[in-house]
Order: C-alpha cells, then sequence, then structure tokens
C-alpha cells in the first residue's frame, strides 16, 4: 500500500508553510515520521469538517507539533549503530586515498603525525557534532534555509582548510603500514559502514494507510552509498594526483 | 465563539478531560464530533489545538484507544472510544467532581454564606482533596 506522496498532500487544507513548520518541528522533537503522518491527518481530517482555516483552529505549526508531542513517543539522541556507520565511513575515507596513493607510488603506507592529528580531529568533530545533533540542528533552522546553507558551506570549507593543513604541514612520519594491511583496514572500515547504511531503516513520514512521503528504498540506498560514493571519488582524486606527480 | 469566551479557560482546563471522557461513554466518535457534543452542552467551542493533545494523553493514560475508520483513497477519520480503564476512571473522577462543584457551590452560595458561614466551610468531598 506504499506509493510516493509529498508533504503536503498529508495536509493540503493546513497549507505548505504550516505543514513544513510542523513537520521540522516534530522531527527536532524525534517524534517518529509514522507519528507525525498520523497527527498530519488528523489536522486534515479537522480542518476538512470544520472548514476553518488552520491558524484558527490549531494555531501557530510550532506550538501545536510542541504541544501535540508531549504524549508521543519520542527518540533522543544518536542511535549507536549510527555513531558507527559514521566512524567507519570517516576510516574508510581517510584510509583508502592513502592506500591509493601508496599504490601508485609502489610504497607502503606512511603514516604522518598530521594523519594522526587529523583523525583526531575528525573523531572529535564527529562526536561533538553527534552529541549536539538536537541543539545545532535546530541552530541551523532557526535561522533560516539561507543562513544555514551559508553556515554549512563556511564549516565545510573551514574544515577542509584545516584538514589539509594538518596533513600537509605536519608531514612527520611516524608508522609504516603494509599496503595490504592498511588496504584490508580500509575495506572492512567501507564495507561494515556500507552495510549499517543499508540497515538503517528510513524513518519516513507516513500518512495512516501507509503511504511514506518518499521510497523507503531509494532512503535505503542513498544511506547505503554515500560513503562508498565519497570514497571512491577521494580515491579518483588520489589516483590522479600521484599518477601525475 | 470560542470556548475561551463562554466559560474562562483555566475553569475548561480541569473538566474538559473529564468530559471528553463523558461524551465517549454516551459512544465514540472522531474528534469534530466530540467538539461538537461538547459544544452542544454548553462548554462552547473547543480548538482543534486543545482538543486532540487532550484526546493525546487521554489515549497515553489508556483511557481510550484510537483507530482510523478508512477513507475514500486515504485515511477517513480517527474514532476515539473508552477503554474500561477510562469508564473506571470517569465515573471515580465524575463523583468527586460532583463533591467539588458541591464544595465550591456552598463556599460561593450567598445563603450558604449567611446560615453556615460560621460552621468554616466544612465540605463533603469523596475521597478526600488530591
Amino acid at each position: 500500500m506504499t506509493q510516493p506522496n509529498d508533504l503536503v498532500s498529508l495536509a493540503p487544507h493546513a497549507g505548505p508553510q504550516w505543514v513544513e513548520e510542523f513537520v521540522v518541528e516534530q522531527r527536532l522533537l524525534g517524534v517518529p515520521g509514522p507519528r507525525i503522518g498520523d497527527a498530519l491527518a488528523t489536522v486534515e481530517t479537522h480542518l476538512r469538517e470544520t472548514g476553518e482555516p488552520v491558524a484558527t483552529a490549531f494555531g501557530p505549526a510550532r506550538d501545536y507539533a510542541r504541544s501535540i508531542a508531549e504524549t508521543e513517543p519520542r527518540t533522543s539522541g544518536v542511535d549507536g549503530s549510527v555513531i558507527a556507520f559514521a566512524v567507519l565511513g570517516v576510516v574508510a575515507i581517510v584510509v583508502l586515498p592513502r592506500v591509493t596513493t601508496a599504490a601508485v607510488q609502489g610504497n607502503d603506507v606512511n603514516l604522518t603525525a598530521g594523519d594522526l592529528a587529523g583523525l583526531v580531529v575528525l573523531a572529535g568533530l564527529i562526536a561533538i557534532v553527534l552529541r549536539l545533533a538536537g541543539p545545532l540542528l535546530r541552530g541551523l533552522v532557526a535561522g533560516g534555509r539561507r543562513r544555514g546553507v551559508v553556515t554549512a558551506l563556511v564549516a565545510f570549507a573551514g574544515l577542509t582548510a584545516l584538514q589539509v593543513a594538518v596533513f600537509l604541514l605536519w608531514r612527520t612520519p611516524v608508522v609504516t603500514v603494509p599496503i595490504a594491511a592498511a588496504g584490508a583496514i580500509g575495506a572492512a572500515a567501507l564495507a561494515a559502514a556500507t552495510w549499517l547504511g543499508w540497515r538503517q531503516q528510513p524513518d519516513l513520514l507516513a500518512d495512516p494507510v501507509g503511504r511514506t512521503v518518499g521510497q523507503p528504498s531509494a532512503a535505503r540506498w542513498s544511506t547505503a552509498v554515500v560513503f562508498p560514493g565519497i570514497t571512491l571519488v577521494m580515491c579518483l582524486l588520489s589516483w590522479v594526483t600521484s599518477a601525475l606527480a | 465563539m470560542s470556548s475561551d469566551e463562554v466559560w474562562p479557560s483555566e475553569w475548561l482546563r480541569g473538566v474538559l478531560s473529564l468530559a471528553a471522557l463523558a461524551v465517549l461513554a454516551r459512544q465514540s466518535a472522531h474528534g469534530y464530533a466530540i467538539a461538537t457534543a461538547l459544544a452542544d452542552h454548553g462548554l462552547g467551542e473547543v480548538k482543534g489545538g486543545t482538543l486532540y493533545p487532550l484526546l493525546g494523553r487521554l489515549e497515553s493514560a489508556g483511557h481510550v484507544t484510537a483507530a482510523w475508520e478508512p477513507g475514500d483513497g486515504g485515511p477517513g477519520r480517527k474514532v476515539y472510544a473508552l477503554t474500561d480503564a477510562g469508564r473506571s476512571h470517569l465515573a471515580a473522577q465524575s463523583l468527586r467532581w460532583a463533591g467539588f462543584t458541591r464544595c465550591t457551590q456552598a463556599l460561593l452560595d450567598p445563603e450558604d454564606h449567611a446560615t453556615s458561614g460560621a460552621r468554616g466551610g466544612t465540605c463533603d468531598s469523596p475521597g478526600g482533596t488530591r
């Protein structure tokens, strides 16, 4: 009974802005997708039968989302498998391009002080982002879409510059890992991250008769291929740059 | 006319969940029908933004259940029904509410003031104050 649905079709009488604000607030509060769909269907039925405008019947979307969430089951924090998924994926992204470079140059993998420092920085950032996921997301949403995009771009550029500086400037070799061992570690991390990504159950919005916003299979695929995709691009870049060097 | 204009909202907050349970004790109903019944009984118009969070709390407490009826090509109406626990809760709380209103009435009635004011406002509340 599942078929693609769009967000507004869950409550057309409420209008796109009210629905979007309601959904964002409920997501930030950790309400599961099917419960959000159920609440929107209730809003839609009520508006259809009373003929009232949504603001008159339910008030501001965020306030209603908060009041209805008080009795809903909510998820708090980030699941352990999501943390493992992120950490293993980052390990693959860091290790496999180095293996590619080493393979092109015919060397083993030299881990430098910069590599290790970069990994520590990345692990710290992941821990901070996952621990403060709720407040960070709320801050981004509260600032509006444009400010959120600008913040994300500035953070990405800053992080990339930091990583490049650490990797390039701190090149004292610390340990040499045989290329086969490094390749095996990277491949195992990538395989595990992909498997964990595939296992994630997408929490899609669904109305009470099971119609979802988006396809569950598409959501699972996009989660599963994110780290293989990034790793592939990074390995190709490493291969090209080391072949040209 | 909104419920706020009929009765002060702080009065309604105290009694609305009991009133909703009383409507459902007569028959299972969807949200709009519950709101209509409350209005018909003189409680004023209860907005969706008040009613559905309240029904959610009653559902969480196990006093009502909610189930969707099928509609044309999508969800129809969410119908709420009283559970046995809800029926027992309603019966017990209705008794207490009756005692509470007697108590309040005795305090507010000017004639009662004149005849029994010296007694210090005694009250026959069942179950005491909780």
